[in-house]
């Protein structure tokens, strides 16, 4: 037997993902727990397994795969409550954390506040400057070692930090990327100092080691951001770990990156988690786009309780990295899969304007307190509030029926802050909450996708997420495209997503190699350097996949460079056709990938060969395809869905309240068609379908919902 | 400079004395299980403070305990304080916490292939290692070296692999690396910890952290060694992150100076960093023996037995004729352990320990203890029933939940009065403590009538007459700090550093001596102690025919010489150890002066159960008694925190340090 979970913990829920090994899929929810990880990852599973009917022994001793990919930093990284940790620089570049670059006042923050720039403030550095140490030494940008390390200063700055009570200790210096040699003597003299048998000892994280690339703030960040999480992740997973080892699990825990893909936990980092669960929806989205409905075009929409994921599917490809990635309010320049999160879900709070303007957002009550519904002491009104308000969610019947939902306190708030402050009644301050965080949605994919120079009608709107089928139709009348899907196991769909995923890891390299040589235009036919580096990073590849227990010859190797042309100073991420240049062919065929790839984007008068091509970042992505989530296919019954009507309700679609059919989803049949207005309910989450739309339940049990004809 | 001990008026919470010389500030911090011990030595003064534990927030309770002799000694903020401190020391129970938890890491052991079931040690015997290790984490790993260090057979790289990698797999957050012979050539510990570390990054999540049994001991004995190894593996990363914490914020509410811990390994204090985790075991009753050396010369007897009674243990240890007895191999948690120590006896037992009735219808003390406030009977809740304690406002117990608890749990069902199970809870707990007292003396051929007795500790002063004479010591003696004597105990230890490396040649003494002395030299320099203010001490660790281990310090500077002679008398060197010290700072008491004073001011009349029936005695404040002054039993003197009881025929008077000197009246 071998079943497969996947969790999925978000800001509000945590979500389980169950496929049985007889292909029988399950969900669970629970609420995020971010002080005890464990409690809200073993909540979450033990939701699916009273669905599944069998004991968490049963269920997690026969289970091959548990994967675990987050939606949200780790809290310490929220609160600021991470290990006290100290750096080591180079001597006068001490400041350059606190001074971070000229958009740092405006990174990880919401659009609406970057626009007033002017009050934007930088980052908070998650180092204090006083545990920002320089020491005297200087690796030229060709590597040589200009300056090399004074041994004694060295000792003398670590041990200031040891003495100053530092958990963890960075060692970021200049143009270690391409030569590490004094981080790593840092390290090495560190480690002499204070071994494991001392309690000065302490983890030393080398930028060389975390994300040797050029840009000293982004190698920075990327060290100090992985060096905050590691210590709260570690133990987090460490935990879940003995819980599951408890129920009988000796395989390894896996986490999903958000690089796409996913690796033991012996082989991954803590910033590699960052993000990884709507990187897994839409890698899910993918999946069954490709594999269901021949669909390569998909813009997904992930609604929470906290923030609303969108990403995109284009040419049945997961093609995007994320052109600024950010961690919490920092660049860290490396590759993570873009998925754009901004503040809207259920739990929203609504609120009126200096302008006297409706908003919602992107303030959240999150789970605690939550939504004034919720009965758990939140005081503002919500999106769930409004839901509630207008008929559309069972106040008796919310997540698994646990919670009941207070109506009379959603009324009282909603009228008191926004009905009455705006002169309207409550049903229609309510849908006036619906109808602006639908638009704010909506907009925002609109111009996800134009701005990638898509046409929105030609898209598949994958929705999903605990509110996703609450509000799918209202935002894609903004969005504009024609058909959404909605899943059975939809308010879980990352969950989903990430037990859908390969064995992956990425390998990169700062080194800078000519193709095209500058001016001469002479094709380079010196294949040894750019081999070896290729080589280098196949090399650390293998021992991790056989560290994952893979056979070097079941694994894919994908080779990306990032290039320009010359004196550029952006670069270009191309895949590569080819691994290793055997011959002048092949460094023709990279350079006509890269053209191609770069005309395509910025037209072809913008390419400028004259001035060479240069790679100047190799990625190595090793994958090892593994077993996919099995749809199963139903016959195709009659449309009336009939039998599956559980009563009506009455609903406040713009004119009044008005008894509209309710509907039980796991009734509905293959086949049925359930027309606007109506409610199709389920134990975690609620379909509105408005008067103009309609739902069809595929052959997969998936809802397809499109206008009326 | 003048000083004469006194104690404060200020507040229950602290005690003062004035009895040192120097400007300097020092601060003595004793982190217990119960209570937050502190030790204010300035200009002259010495005050002390107590915080009770009642919170998960140590931090505060450290704040706290450091707020409150700032307060008494008019400083602006206990920050300001901090920022005035020439010294910090501290001593913890932080490891001894984690054991008793058993929250401690996964720890995961590499053995030699064949040795996984006895790990070394007797076959067929249950490992005592079981506690700290899970079965299914010790793994083996084909190698050997034989025991004059040449390797036989190498490990295999894939091998390291496989074995690392199930332990990972199976949830090991530490690996201690113990391969048979390490002690003469750890080549093969290295090349397993290198895989480890560099190759299977610490970097990633689930990274391990590992230790060779060659770093933490020398012994020969791969059982030792390994038992160590595991043993500080177990508490290391819980206590480095607990004492880091504090460090860290120590110094950012105002500390200037270093803040050193005791380490019981060899009595002394050094930097967090440099001490090892399994270092601070019993730190707190090492730092008590150092307060004790510290006070038995103006007390005037060389020889002494000290008695810490605390929350949830008591511990004793020896002084004789001026000196520690070292124990090279001491037993912490039935592991033999590689730590030279003070010799130090612990019981499970303290004024916290719960009472219940045996089987055999007998009261019995511990060896649980629970939290104060609990619903069961304690040492504590019996001495309030008698009047030994007053009921403190620290724990929300009065005198009559004290009398229930007791009286449900023992008297109720032994059928008769509480006061009656009081005393036998009382009788309990000392037999066990003098019967303790009583063996560690036999042992050592000793006779109590030649020791005085210190008890201190939170729960010390009411014990002390009874425990004087159950032991048949010559005196007894309390401090007015007694109750915070660890903390005062820490304040006057030196710095000490300990190396030690095996040898094999004779002829390599010296070399050895100089690469140890180079390595003290780089310790110290970030201890802010120049060389020349540094004291060494070269030891032999010695192992004779019967294959037991001792520390034998050369006569003279010739090793080589001296090396000859131990040979000639068929004894083995088995390493060189070096004793680094430095005292950057005295601590000295003045004896102040006479005072032709009345009898001392009575502070009214207490009701104590001495026998079975309780009578009124007068009471007496220890704070207003003065050099001189005698009271004789029956009598209570209360002290800050505690009691003590002066039963008929045994005389307090209060010495030129004003410490109490307990003596039975002729």
């Amino acid at each position: 037997m071998s079943h497969t979970i996947s969790l999925d913990i978000g800001g509000t829920f945590s979500d389980c993902f169950v496929q049985m090994d007889d292909g029988r899929m399950f969900i669970g929810k629970h609420s995020t727990t971010p002080a005890h990880v464990d409690t809200c990852f073993m909540g979450a599973i033990e939701a699916a397994r009273e669905k599944i009917g069998i004991s968490m022994e049963e269920l997690i001793s026969n289970t091959s795969i548990i994967s675990y990919s987050t939606t949200m930093p780790v809290n310490s990284l929220i609160q600021r409550a991470g290990p006290k940790l100290g750096m080591i620089t180079t001597a006068g570049f001490e400041d350059f954390n606190d001074i971070a670059r000229g958009r740092g006042y405006g990174d990880g923050l919401p659009l609406s506040e970057i626009r007033l720039f002017t009050k934007c403030h930088k980052p908070v550095p998650l180092i204090e400057r006083r545990l920002t140490v320089g020491i005297d030494e200087r690796i030229d940008w060709n590597g040589n070692v200009v300056i090399p390390l004074k041994r004694e200063k060295v000792e003398e700055k670590l041990a200031y930090l040891v003495d100053e009570g530092v958990r963890g200790i960075v060692v970021s210096l200049l143009n270690s990327y391409v030569n590490p040699a004094n981080e790593r003597a840092v390290k090495e003299i560190f480690l002499e100092m204070y071994p494991d048998k001392f309690m000065g000892s302490m983890p030393i994280l080398l930028g060389s080691d975390i994300f040797p690339v050029y840009e000293e703030y982004l190698r920075t960040n990327a060290a100090i951001l992985n060096a905050y999480m590691h210590v709260e992740l570690a133990d987090a997973l460490h935990t879940v770990g003995e819980k599951l080892r408890y129920y009988g699990y000796n395989k390894p825990l896996l986490i999903i990156k958000n690089i796409g893909g996913m690796g033991a936990i012996t082989r991954s980092s803590a910033i590699e988690v960052y993000n990884s669960g709507p990187v897994s929806g839409l890698y899910g989205s993918c999946s069954v786009g490709k594999n269901l409905y021949n669909q390569e075009k998909i813009i997904m929409g992930d609604m929470g309780g906290t923030s609303y994921d969108i990403g995109v599917v284009a040419d049945g490809d997961v093609k995007f990295y994320s052109a600024f990635p950010t961690i919490e309010r920092f660049r860290v320049g490396m590759p993570i899969i873009e998925v754009r999160s901004i503040g809207a879900g259920g739990g929203s709070i609504a609120w009126i304007n200096k302008m006297g303007r409706l908003e919602v957002g992107p303030k959240s009550a999150g789970s605690t307190p939550g939504p004034v519904c919720y009965n758990q002491g939140g005081k503002e009104p919500t999106v769930t509030d409004a839901d509630v308000v207008l008929g559309y969610i069972n106040p008796d019947k919310f997540a698994y029926g646990k919670m009941k939902l207070d109506v009379r306190k959603a009324t009282d708030v909603i009228k008191a802050k926004i009905a009455d402050p705006l002169g309207m009644n409550v049903p229609e301050a309510a849908l006036g909450i619906k109808r602006v965080i639908d638009s704010f949605m909506g907009t925002e994919m609109y111009a996800d996708l134009t701005l990638k120079g898509h046409d929105p009608r030609e898209f598949d709107f994958y929705a999903f997420g605990g509110a996703g089928a609450g509000h799918c139709c209202g935002l894609a009348d903004n969005l504009g495209c024609k058909r959404i899907l909605t899943f059975p196991f939809g308010p879980a769909f990352c969950a989903f997503g990430a037990c859908d995923m390969d064995i992956v890891h990425k390998y990169e390299l700062t080194a800078s190699y000519h193709p095209l040589k500058p001016h001469t235009q002479e094709l380079n036919n010196d294949y040894e350097t750019f081999n070896q580096i290729v080589q280098g990073l196949k090399d650390q590849a293998i021992i991790d996949m056989a560290w994952e227990g893979l056979d070097v010859k079941e694994i894919e190797f994908k080779l990306e460079l990032e290039m320009r042309y010359g004196i550029q100073y952006s670069s270009t991420r191309v895949e590569s056709p080819i691994i290793f240049l055997n011959s002048e062919g092949d460094v023709k065929t990279v350079i006509k990938t890269f053209e191609k790839m770069y005309t395509e984007m910025y037209g072809e008068d913008a390419a400028s060969p004259i001035g060479g091509v240069e790679v100047v970042r190799f990625r190595l992505i090793t994958s090892k395809s593994q077993r996919k989530a099995e749809f199963k296919k139903f016959p195709l019954q009659h449309e009336d869905p009939g039998a599956a009507k559980i009563g009506t309700r009455d609903a406040y679609w713009g004119h009044g309240y008005v008894p509209t059919n309710v509907y039980d989803l796991d009734k509905l049949q293959c086949g049925n068609v359930v027309k606007g207005p109506a409610i199709i309910e389920h134990d975690v989450t609620t379909y509105v379908i408005p008067p103009t739309w309609q739902y069809y339940k595929d052959e997969y049990m998936n809802g397809q919902i499109t206008k009326k004809a | 400079m003048s000083g004469r001990n006194r104690l404060g008026q200020e507040s229950d919470n602290y005690e003062r004395g004035k009895n040192m010389g120097g400007n300097s500030v020092v601060l003595g911090i004793g982190i217990g299980s119960h209570a937050i011990d502190g030790v204010l030595i300035k200009d002259g003064d010495i005050l002390s403070a107590k915080d009770f534990i009642t919170t998960d927030d140590l931090l505060a309770h450290i704040e706290n305990c450091l707020n409150r002799l700032a307060d008494g000694a008019d400083y602006a903020s206990g920050s300001e304080m901090l920022k005035q401190a020439n010294v910090m020391n501290y001593t913890s129970v932080i490891a001894d916490s984690i054991v008793r938890s058993g929250k401690g890491p996964r720890v995961g052991v590499i053995a030699t292939k064949g040795f996984e079931k006895t790990l070394y040690g007797p076959s067929g015997c249950v490992l005592p290692t079981e506690r700290f290790v899970p079965k299914e984490l010790i793994v083996g790993l084909a190698e050997e070296v034989d025991t004059t260090g040449k390797v036989i057979k190498d490990i295999d790289r894939d091998e390291v692999y496989a074995l690392a990698k199930y332990l990972m797999e199976r949830g090991a957050q530490t690996v201690a690396i113990c391969l048979k012979n390490s002690y003469c050539n750890p080549v093969n510990e290295q090349a397993v910890m290198t895989i480890i570390d560099k190759e299977i990054s610490k970097h990633y999540l689930g990274g391990v952290v590992t230790l060779c049994s060659h770093e933490v001991s020398t012994s020969r004995d791969d059982f030792v060694r390994l038992c160590t190894t595991v043993l500080n593996q177990y508490v290391s990363r819980d206590s480095s992150k607990f004492l880091k914490l504090v460090e860290s914020h120590i110094k950012d509410v105002g500390l200037a100076a270093r803040l050193r811990g005791c380490s019981s390994a060899m009595g002394g204090v050094k930097r967090i960093a440099k001490a090892r985790a399994i270092d601070t075991f019993a730190s707190t009753d090492v730092a008590n023996l150092n307060g004790a050396l510290f006070m038995m010369d103006k007390v005037g007897n060389e020889n002494v037995i000290v008695v810490d009674i605390g929350g949830a243990t008591t511990s004793m240890g020896i002084i004789k004729d001026g000196a520690f007895e070292f124990d090279v191999k001491p037993l912490i948690y039935e592991l033999p352990i590689d730590l030279p120590r003070p010799a130090l006896k612990i019981l499970n037992i303290g004024g916290y320990s719960v009472a219940s009735i045996n089987d055999k219808g007998s009261v019995v003390v511990g060896p649980v203890s629970i939290d104060p406030d609990g619903t069961e009977p304690t040492v504590t809740d019996a001495k309030i029933v008698l009047g030994f304690d007053l009921a403190t406002t620290d724990h929300n117990r009065n005198v009559e939940q004290a009398g229930t608890v007791v009286d449900e749990i023992i008297s109720r069902k032994l059928k008769i009065s509480k006061e009656e199970a009081a005393l036998k809870i009382i009788d309990a707990f000392e037999m066990q403590i003098s019967a303790a007292i009583r063996m560690m003396l036999s042992a050592k051929g000793y006779d109590a009538k030649k020791f005085d007795l210190y008890v201190v500790g939170g729960a010390g002063a009411s014990h002390i007459c009874s425990l004087a004479k159950r032991v048949g010591a010559k005196r007894a003696v309390i401090f007015p700090f007694g109750s915070v004597f660890s903390a005062f105990g820490v304040t006057s230890m030196d710095i000490v550093y300990e190396y030690r490396t095996p040898v094999s040649k004779k002829d390599e003494l010296d070399k050895v001596v100089t690469v140890l002395k180079t390595a003290a030299e780089k310790d110290l320099k970030y201890e802010g102690v120049s060389e020349k203010d540094l004291t060494y001490i070269i030891g032999f660790v010695v192992k004779d025919g019967s294959g037991s281990e001792k520390i034998v310090q050369p006569g003279t500077t010739n090793l080589q010489k001296e090396a000859e002679k131990i040979s000639a008398a068929k004894q083995e060197i088995t390493a060189v150890m070096l004793k680094v010290s430095a005292s950057p700072h005295k601590v000295e008491l003045q004896k102040q002066k006479e005072k032709k004073a009345a009898a001392p001011a009575k502070n009214g009349k207490r009701g104590v159960c001495f026998s079975g029936r309780s009578q009124q005695v007068d009471v007496y404040s220890y704070q207003n008694l003065n050099v001189g002054n005698t009271v004789a039993g029956p009598a209570v003197v209360e002290l800050a925190g505690s009691s003590l009881i002066l039963p008929k025929g045994c005389e307090l008077s209060i010495d030129a340090y004003q410490n109490g000197i307990i003596q039975q009246k002729a």
